[in-house]
């Protein structure tokens, strides 16, 4: 039997020519020979933007430029391919071939990444966010294990590919979830709003181009202020009080907006507010303010301030002193509360 | 029948009709890849592509066919496509070098220049020789920018003398942007067959580029008036005759890039 190819005289019976290969059964095989056809934008996006051209060099830069490390018997994959895929944990693994420990990666690190993120902020999250961590520099390590020879060699390009991952994935994807959804979490509880262990998520990104409206629950650095008691009102001795720090509250009122509270009523240019603080029972009943609030200033009075200090003088000018909050000290809008989970809810 | 004997349609009102040739030639897998040829060499390309695919369905067997499909869709930019047809005519013909090559053109074309190097390799380490081998390898050099690209291409006009081959030079070099030396290519094979419009049209196309205005127009003007109804060749006169000075042509014209 002739091969239609090479015209190499094979024996009768045989599938494949014995010289080139070819197959000898082609005259009588099904096999379509109508080639595939790209779709008319397949053709015009191919034209416009040219092929992976950018890539291709890049690929071929790499290979010219890393040390000759790989074991192609091992990894039978141009290292580009496998480099770029480090990104995501179990993906490498894939590529070659290893489905299931690849699969095993990834499903190990999605379960443990969204453990994380659901309890973001509290303890168990961050044991699972580590583990998630962990799978992904494991993915990385058995690859690099596999495919490259040498001892130390072995550990300075795992070194060297995690900290790539690092900089190319973690730290802009942690970059642009903080600006969204940053935790922050309540060490000092203050009934009845914040319980001990609570944790919110804010956003910093709420107010980029824009300033806190009134209404928005906010986390802000409360004014510095020093109070020093005199015995007679502190108790046995005299007493200094340091007011720092974080807190979360409501905004009440803007710049340039005249604000009058008495009797527990807040007013605000002339027409009763809709808006209270979150732990609006902390206003003492005989509490008086009258303030114009500057620009670039909002009014948030401090009931979630965990030091109480009832009855020490000058009392309207304390509360007053505290209330006003410069616009820069707002970090973010607070808008979730995620732990406990038996208390998840939306703030607004 | 007889009842339309008296019929006069055609033939007896319009005087004797000219012999019909008896069709003696059998429409098999040869006839198809000819007529795909003939398509090729009138650079149309999609005709020649479904004649290759009607001689495949005749006769599997012939590699030719395989061959000129991977080279059509190359020629149509269709890489992916070509890419994955080699694949799977080098499944049924294992290492025939022309697959190789065509698989090496379209994967050049794709940017990846080590593989289209290494196929290039393997293609001339198989049996027999082509022009189309040299062409490939030359279109290779051309995009990872070495300078050997003339020697591959002399070499493959050595190995076939057609005038098809130096045109095929030419369009490679004007898809990677040489009209310079498009032009010298696409001269010999106008002087190996000057009765081919396809040559005119392409040596037309390289002088446009070049800004060599008044040539390019004589060139179209060769095209129409081998192939009146050579649509581009008239799109490129009409654009020629409405076209204004530019600074880059200008340029071009004095610098010679």
């Amino acid at each position: 039997m002739q091969c239609s190819n090479c015209r190499f005289e094979n024996m009768p019976g045989i599938d494949n020519c014995g010289r080139c290969g070819t197959s000898l059964r082609l005259a009588t095989a099904v096999i379509d020979v109508h080639p595939p056809r790209a779709g008319r934008w397949a053709k015009r996006w191919s034209r416009r933007f040219g092929t992976r051209r950018f890539v291709n060099r890049l690929a071929d830069w790499v290979a010219d430029n890393s040390p000759t490390l790989w074991n192609d018997a091992a990894i039978p994959v141009p290292q580009f391919e496998i480099l770029w895929r480090m990104i995501v944990p179990g993906w490498p693994q894939i590529r070659i071939g290893r489905r299931v420990s690849g699969r095993a990666f990834l499903f190990i690190y999605l379960v443990a990444m969204c453990v994380g993120l659901i309890f973001i902020g509290t303890q168990l999250g961050s044991m699972f966010l580590g583990l998630a961590f962990a799978c992904h520099a494991g993915s990385i390590l058995d690859i690099v294990f596999a495919a490259v020879e040498g001892g130390w060699t072995k550990f300075i390009y795992f070194i060297n590919c995690a900290v790539a991952v690092t900089l190319l994935a973690y730290f802009p994807a942690g970059w642009s979830i903080s600006r969204v959804a940053m935790p922050v979490v309540i060490a000092t509880p203050v009934p009845v709003f914040l319980q001990s262990g609570d944790v919110y998520l804010y956003s910093r990104a709420a107010y980029y181009g824009a300033t806190p409206q009134a209404g928005d629950v906010v986390l802000y650095q409360i004014p510095h202020a020093r109070i020093q008691l005199p015995a007679n009102v502190a108790g046995r001795y005299p007493a200094i009080y340091m007011i720092d720090g974080e807190r979360i509250d409501r905004v009440l009122a803007t710049g340039r907006q005249k604000v009058v509270l008495t009797g527990g009523r807040l007013v605000v240019d002339g027409q009763a507010s809709p808006w209270l603080p979150v732990n609006a029972d902390r206003i003492p009943r005989d509490l008086n303010l009258a303030v114009t609030v500057p620009d670039q200033y909002c009014l948030i009075l401090p009931t979630t301030n965990p030091q109480f200090i009832p009855g020490a003088p000058p009392f309207d000018q304390f509360w007053s002193q505290m209330s006003l909050v410069p616009v820069d000290n707002v970090w973010g809008r607070v808008y979730l509360r995620s732990q406990p989970l038996g208390r998840l809810a939306r703030i607004r | 029948m007889a009842r339309f004997d008296k019929l006069e349609i055609g033939s007896r009102a319009d005087g004797p009709r000219p012999p019909v040739e008896p069709e003696n030639t059998e429409r098999d897998g040869a006839y198809w890849l000819k007529q795909a040829d003939e398509q090729r060499r009138t650079g149309l390309h999609e005709n020649a592509l479904r004649f290759y695919s009607r001689a495949l369905e005749d006769d599997k067997s012939l590699v030719a066919g395989w061959v000129g499909q991977v080279q059509m869709l190359v020629a149509l930019d269709e890489l992916k496509e070509a890419d994955l047809w080699s694949r799977k005519a080098l499944e049924l013909f294992p290492s025939h070098g022309d697959l190789l090559a065509g698989r090496a053109q379209a994967l050049c074309r794709m940017d990846e220049i080590k593989q289209a190097y290494s196929l290039s390799d393997g293609s001339f380490k198989q049996e027999g020789n082509s022009a189309y081998r040299w062409l490939v390898r030359g279109e290779i050099q051309i995009a990872g920018s070495k300078d050997t690209d003339r020697h591959c291409f002399d070499k493959a006009q050595q190995v076939d003398s057609d005038w098809l081959v130096p045109l095929e030079i030419a369009v490679v070099y004007l898809h990677y942007q040489r009209p310079s030396k498009a032009l010298n290519r696409a001269y010999r094979a106008t002087e190996a067959a000057p009765d081919r419009h396809y040559a005119w049209y392409v040596q037309g196309l390289c002088q446009f580029e070049l800004g060599l205005n008044s040539s390019a127009l004589s060139s179209f003007a060769r095209c129409i008036e081998l192939c009146p109804k050579h649509v581009e060749a008239e799109r490129r006169l009409t654009e020629l005759q409405h076209r204004g000075g530019s600074l880059r042509r200008i340029l071009r014209r004095i610098f010679g890039f």
